[in-house]
């Protein structure tokens, strides 16, 4: 498995912490202060709490049960029941190898993280989380693509379709819409959306209600798949 | 034994007394992946039922107790219940999506006071564990923690300003602990919070947390949500600990010196092979994301 992307850059700000899962693996990723981002399983080695609850601290992540401190090397640095203590190397968080590349957050589990080739006239568009699984995403969009009529103000036609990246583009317009599917449990599921840079705001603005009306459809379409 | 037959011995709390319905509504609720009913019968007596089979019944610490053994371990003593000076406060009850074990072993832990209970039971800078000790009882198997420290703010309800609590510990079964910590208001008495807790199966949990102190002034209600309080900020850590369940392998999480009531606890527990709500070994952790 490659790299897979979990956020958009922006939405994960300096000194903030989020959870993200990949292929089952719970993972924190958090950005320091000053900037520095990391990817790690989720959870403290003291007691298992799932770090994603932490806290930045300067250039640390600090669990929420007992405070302690890891460095951006995942390494314990600070034990506050033990302020005098210098805690033993071994105390280690698990690292994923995580990138940023086009506007979007990737990591990869598996130690395989391939550099992901982005075109370079994208910028990130925006996430969306669906309660379905991708591929009710994918039959949503391919159906509503085909039956989009003349007045369609896009008309998207299918130029690419991976297992985890779609390219959409319009003739119309001459826009390409790329989307980043990132599977999570129990059927559910996110698209990280990039546009083509010179795309207006009012035309952002509509592809990202489109995607919206994406997520209507394809939440209803898998309750009733479900009953 | 198995993990079930090892835990089928003991006494479990499923109500408080005084929440049992009169005849003839019947009470349902779970204990160890059963189904139980309670119900007070026309003479007043209370039973419990799992099926067709009975189940001896016990009303102590103002709760009802039951256990599926028909010989049962003998329930753990607390004698300061029969101290008559004392106001015996039962808080209720929080569901926690834990194993029961995780649940108990929290409550031995100071060190997350200034991180969890923040200006209640712990603040920053006040964050050092200093040395205490912890021995096994000979004579009760039970484990024992004495001369815990720790600075709190606001120790109890009753409680003005920041005091230095002394605190010991009891875990006289596998999932009911007992504290004995500074009564804010006297010196000559120590004021005694105990968890029991209802295993609902392995990684399901009902705390009911009780209390017996010297406190005359605060109301029974400022008591029971000081206490809920407390329990519900503790619970926003028990749902997210990973495993769910509780490793007893000591490779699987690492502990320091201000984790020793801890490590007793898990070692106490491998070797009376108390593991309902435990993970043995390593290969069984699956920390995988929900
Ligand atoms: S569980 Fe993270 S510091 Fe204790
Ligand atoms: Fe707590």
């Amino acid at each position: 498995m490659a790299s897979i992307a979990v956020a958009l850059s922006k939405d994960l700000p300096n000194g903030r912490v989020m959870r993200a899962i990949v292929s089952e693996q719970d993972l924190v990723v958090w950005r320091s202060k000053s900037g520095i981002l990391s990817a790690w399983e989720n959870r403290c080695p003291h007691r298992g709490m799932r770090l994603s609850h932490g806290f930045v601290r300067g250039e640390a992540l600090a669990c929420m049960y007992h405070g302690w401190h890891y460095d951006k090397s995942a390494t314990c640095r600070y034990i506050p029941a033990h302020p005098e203590l210098e805690p033993p190397e071994t105390i280690r968080a698990q690292e994923f190898s995580s990138i940023e590349k086009g506007g979007l957050i990737w990591v990869s589990v598996d130690g395989s993280l391939e550099e992901p080739l982005i075109d370079e006239n994208l910028t990130p568009l925006r996430s969306i989380n669906f309660q379905c699984a991708s591929k009710t995403v994918q039959e949503v969009i391919t159906k509503s693509t085909k039956l989009a009529g003349d007045t369609d103000p896009f008309n998207f036609t299918t130029k690419a379709a991976g297992y985890h990246h779609w390219v959409l583009f319009s003739e119309k317009k001459e826009l390409n819409l790329h989307l980043f599917f990132h599977e999570l449990p129990n059927n559910a599921c996110k698209i990280h959306a990039l546009i083509d840079k010179d795309c207006p705001a009012q035309i952002q603005k509509q592809i990202s209600r489109m995607m919206e009306s994406w997520r209507r459809s394809a939440e209803t379409d898998y309750e009733v798949s479900a009953k | 034994m198995s993990a079930l037959d090892h835990a089928k011995q003991y006494w479990y709390p499923v109500s408080m007394l005084d929440s049992i319905p009169a005849f003839p509504i019947v009470k349902t609720t779970r204990v160890l992946g059963m189904d139980i009913s309670i119900t007070r019968q026309a003479d007043g007596k209370i039973t419990v039922m799992q099926g067709d089979e009975q189940w001896q019944v016990q009303e102590i610490y103002d709760h009802l107790w039951t256990s599926p053994s028909e010989a049962p371990k003998p329930i753990f003593d607390i004698p300061e219940a029969n101290e008559s000076d004392r106001r015996f406060v039962p808080c209720g009850l929080v569901r926690v999506r834990c194993s029961p074990l995780r649940a108990v072993e929290n409550f031995l832990d100071i060190a997350h006071f200034p991180f969890v209970h923040t200006d209640i039971l712990g603040s920053e800078p006040h964050t050092e564990v200093e040395p205490y000790s912890v021995d096994i009882d000979a004579d009760k198997d039970e484990v024992i923690a004495t001369k815990v420290k720790f600075f709190q703010p606001q120790a109890a309800k009753s409680a003005s300003d920041g005091i230095i609590t002394d605190y010991v510990y009891r875990v006289p079964s596998p999932m009911n602990a007992i504290l004995y910590k500074t009564c804010p208001t006297r010196d000559d008495v120590q004021d005694v919070i105990a968890i029991f807790v209802q295993p609902i199966d392995e990684e399901t949990c009902d705390v009911w947390p009780w209390m017996a102190l010297y406190d005359d002034d605060s109301t029974m209600a400022d008591m029971i949500e000081f206490q809920q309080l407390i329990f519900l900020q503790d619970r926003s850590i028990l749902e997210n600990q990973v495993p769910t369940k509780l490793p007893l392998d000591p490779k699987m999480e690492i502990p320091t010196r201000a984790d020793l009531t801890s490590i007793a606890y898990r070692r106490w527990l491998k070797r009376r092979g108390a593991l309902y709500g435990a993970l043995l070994n390593t290969s069984d952790n699956s920390v995988a994301a929900e």
